[in-house]
């Protein structure tokens, strides 16, 4: 199909999402994953028409060779053209559910730095791939969206990041990505929003995972003002394996509600997920995090664990997982803690000559480093370093 | 320990032990349905004070007005049918001291639940309510000398009125939630409670609620006041026929913890499955007092009820166990709920539930602390077993920590019985059944240490008939 057989399909996409949007119910008030997010003075009803996309998507260009084995890097509108049959039924399904629909169809009809990757059966690309998406101040809606598969036996790693540059306006970002992991297939997973400060950020991903797939997915929560998002992992096939890590580090007033599922939805599937989230001045976290074993996944194995670290008196967390089991084969545990960094271990390093500033900061690079020391040796440096810069920029 | 010859399914001997009824033979039963009519009646033959009735109007219009819960199991509180259910049933003309004095069929039947024998064993004091009344009272001599009141709710508001003016719906207001307010308007029975400065309640006070007739309700309100320094444990029991139509028993709880005293309140919940059990709990905690629930839901076929200490006063403590078995058509959602506003107060809560033939049992908890709860620790530990694969477990914390230097940790786990346990204790020449048996008994062990040596007895004798075909 040609560029222009396809922009009709596209146009009817977008027609019946505006609808959609149009028709949908603010999700702001009714759902209960809704319930706590405070939003200040910024509302959805400001979205008045589609297409007001403030986003460019930059995309690397593929290393040699690579395109040679059928692997495709391009923006999603461009896909939709080129390979109707392995986009149009994903971008149809969509990512979300009821609470997030009509962020969603506003999404669809309105995104134009829109990403497609597909990675075919067989095909390792080594070096990873970074889909960064740049937004602009100047615009008040941004909608990123991405799309990713990775065919049977394939690998890659990607990294999805978000930032702009400082700007006096407030422009909110609502993202949407889809990840698709074929049997056997290994995705590394990178979640980097950087957004500036006053920034408001969506961001929901859907990975759906075939037998004996195994997705890494990190999500490393530093930027924007209002921050919600939700990671929804459905393991649907036999033995596939997901790990979640997630770091959020918050500061001022900065407020962030991730929700994270874990959807066990065939036999001997496992999961695991680590969040950890520091919080200074007022800033405030509501983790939300959903284990699902459904009857049929037996002998699955799932563990989730959140811990938040409060470092100052005015800092708030809430934290809410959540287990829900319909079979009995499975090994099931979570965990949460939450509590200020602890005064005996200020006093021993205060005993070792380490001043309080100094301390804490060691202290903090010490609980957010299980998240940190399981990335891939690729990125391990880069995130430390940047944590640790955050960590002097905003303790000292 | 039970044969593998002899197993038969979940509760299937309630029916012999627990599910009998009598005829009905009412001194008072209000038409079906609720309309203020009914509310106005109620308190008439009751001869309240104008106060009392008011209050149940003004709850009467709260419950109209209120929602049913959107959350939990909706379908089946969505099914309970508010006109086809009796509100108020007298049994008897008066409450009785001797059980001589209580109609025949009726003590007959708290004789084969065993109540005036464990009374003569091991309690201070003991208020059988019969359907929406008390039938049968009695309270030690001593505790009588040293002051403390423990009478039926409806003689507690006769002859102290103003100390229950003073507390009562102080707790939980009627406008809590819906069932609150049908509890506020239509309430009748439970018990009330007053232990003065420093007065330790050495044995434990009873109360045994039955349920008798079709398609009635229950709505007894309890009311306990321990005073400074003093200190009671309160023990509840709960049984009901096994009708074909369900039963409602909606009862509200409220627990008043002065500085440094002490409250235990337990509860052995075993209605019968067709009962909804829906119901209001909740501990107000001062300075340095110390409250315990221990909650055990072994019947009803919808439990909804989470026990709750609001931690109002500095050093308070709180702790809360509950205990879950849901079997076949059964829904136990419950949990505990922990509310920290004032400094150096801590909590534990510790669930454990099993879920077999298909029951769904869900921990359903909150702990919350305000600003001004600052060093506080809290600790919750829930574990699930999961005895066959169409039974269903679920956990929904919720942790909201507003407060500083407040350190909380929760844990959960859900898993079966594990397969070494069992090999193990068949390698010792158990059998399956058995070893299944014993396991359970050792999962629900930190429950049962808790209860009095008779009903630690009781609750294992149940479980072992719960268990017996949990296996073969």
């Amino acid at each position: 199909m040609s560029v222009a057989a396809s922009a009709p399909v596209l146009e009817r996409l977008r027609r019946e999402a505006w609808e959609a949007f149009r028709r949908a119910s603010d999700p702001l008030k009714t759902a209960e994953t809704w319930r706590r997010m405070d939003f200040g003075s910024w509302n959805l009803g400001a979205l008045q028409a589609p297409a007001s996309d403030g986003c460019q998507a930059r995309l690397p260009a593929l290393e040699a060779g690579l395109a040679a084995k059928g692997v495709i890097l391009c923006a999603l509108e461009e896909a939709m053209a080129s390979h109707p049959s392995l986009v149009a039924p994903h971008l149809r399904r969509g990512v979300a559910g009821p609470d997030f629909a009509k962020l969603e169809a506003a999404n669809l009809a309105g995104f134009s730095a829109g990403v497609f990757l597909y990675v075919p059966p067989g095909v390792a690309v080594d070096k990873p791939i970074e889909l960064a998406f740049h937004h602009d101040p100047g615009i008040p809606f941004a909608f990123p969206r991405a799309l990713v598969i990775l065919g049977e036996g394939s690998q890659a790693t990607v990294v999805e990041g978000h930032e702009a540059r400082q700007s006096a306006e407030t422009a909110a970002s609502v993202a949407f990505s889809q990840a698709v992991l074929g049997k056997g297939a290994r995705l590394d997973y990178f979640y980097n929003q950087a957004l500036p400060k006053n920034a408001v950020h969506f961001w929901h991903q859907n990975a759906e995972l075939e037998a004996g797939a195994l997705l890494r997915h990190y999500s490393i929560l530093l930027g924007s003002h209002l921050h919600k998002s939700q990671l929804d992992v459905a393991l649907s096939g036999a033995g596939a394996r997901s790990e979640l890590f997630g770091l959020v580090y918050g500061r001022d007033q900065q407020f962030f509600d991730p929700h994270t599922t874990q959807w066990h939805r065939a036999p001997r599937t496992e999961s695991d997920l680590l969040f950890k989230v520091a919080l200074q001045d007022r800033a405030r976290s509501i983790y939300t995090g959903l284990i699902r074993v459904e009857k049929q996944a037996l002998e699955s194995d799932a563990f989730q664990q959140n811990d938040n670290l409060l470092l100052s008196d005015s800092a708030r967390a809430d934290t809410t997982p959540v287990l829900e089991i319909l079979t009995d084969q499975v090994r099931c545990k979570h965990g949460a803690t939450m509590g200020p960094v602890s005064p005996d271990e200020l006093y021993y390093l205060g005993s070792r000559g380490l001043a309080p500033q100094e301390a804490t900061k060691m202290l903090v690079a010490g609980f957010f480093d299980r998240v940190l020391r399981h990335l891939p040796a690729s990125h391990q440096e880069r995130f430390s370093s940047e944590i640790e810069a955050e960590l002097s920029r905003r303790l000292l | 320990m039970a044969n593998i010859s002899d197993i038969h399914g979940i509760k299937e001997d309630y029916g012999t032990k627990y599910g009998f009824h009598d005829e009905e033979n009412y001194v008072y039963k209000s038409r079906k349905g609720l309309d203020r009519d009914v509310v106005i009646e109620i308190s008439k033959r009751k001869q309240e004070p104008q106060w009392m009735l008011d209050f149940r109007l003004k709850a009467y219009d709260i419950f109209l007005s209120k929602p049913r819960p959107t959350w939990g199991n909706c379908d089946l509180v969505n099914a309970i049918d508010f006109d086809d259910i009796y509100y108020y049933l007298k049994p008897s003309k008066e409450t009785a001291d001797k059980w001589d004095q209580v109609p025949p069929d009726i003590k007959n039947t708290f004789t084969k639940l065993g109540i005036p024998q464990a009374e003569q064993k091991f309690l201070a004091g003991v208020t059988a309510q019969y359907d929406s009344e008390a039938v049968y009272h009695q309270i030690n001599a001593e505790l009588q000398k040293q002051g403390v009141i423990f009478l039926d709710m409806d003689a507690g508001l006769r002859e102290y009125p103003d100390l229950v003016r003073e507390y009562f719906g102080t707790v939980i207001p009627a406008a809590d939630n819906k069932f609150a307010a049908l509890n506020s308007a239509v309430w009748s029975g439970g018990s009330f409670v007053y232990v003065p400065k420093g007065a330790k309640v050495a044995m434990p006070l009873q109360a045994y609620f039955r349920i008798n007739a079709q398609k009635a309700g229950q709505f007894e309100r309890t009311l306990i006041i321990a005073d400074e320094g003093s200190s009671v444990h309160y023990i509840e029991g709960c049984t009901a026929p096994t009708w074909s139509e369900d039963a409602l028993h909606s009862a509200v709880v409220e627990l008043i913890a002065k500085p440094s005293a002490h409250i235990r309140y337990t509860t052995i919940q075993n209605w019968a499955n067709n009962v909804y059990n829906l119901v209001t709990k909740r501990a107000v905690a001062h300075e340095n007092a110390f409250v315990e629930w221990v909650d055990g839901n072994l019947g009803s076929k919808l439990t909804m009820k989470f026990p709750c200490v609001y931690l109002v006063g500095r050093g308070a403590r709180a702790e809360i166990l509950s205990c879950a078995f849901a079997g076949k058509g059964q829904h136990q959602d419950t949990g505990a709920k922990l509310v920290f506003a004032a400094p150096d107060t801590s909590g534990t809560i510790t669930s454990k539930s099993i879920s077999k033939d298909g029951g769904r049992a869900s921990y359903r908890g909150l702990v919350k602390a305000y600003p001004q709860a600052t060093d506080v620790k809290v600790n919750v530990r829930c574990d699930a077993l999961l005895l066959d694969p169409i039974s269903r477990s679920d956990t929904y914390p919720t942790m909201e920590i507003d407060g500083r230097r407040v350190n909380v940790g929760h844990e959960a786990s859900v898993s079966k019985i594990g397969e070494e346990q069992l090999f193990y204790l068949q390698s010792r020449g158990l059998s399956e059944a058995e070893a299944t048996t014993m396991v359970v008994n050792g999962f629900f062990e930190a429950f049962t240490k808790e209860l009095p040596l008779e009903y630690a007895v009781e609750l294992n004798r149940l479980i072992q008939l719960e268990m017996e075909g949990a296996v073969g």
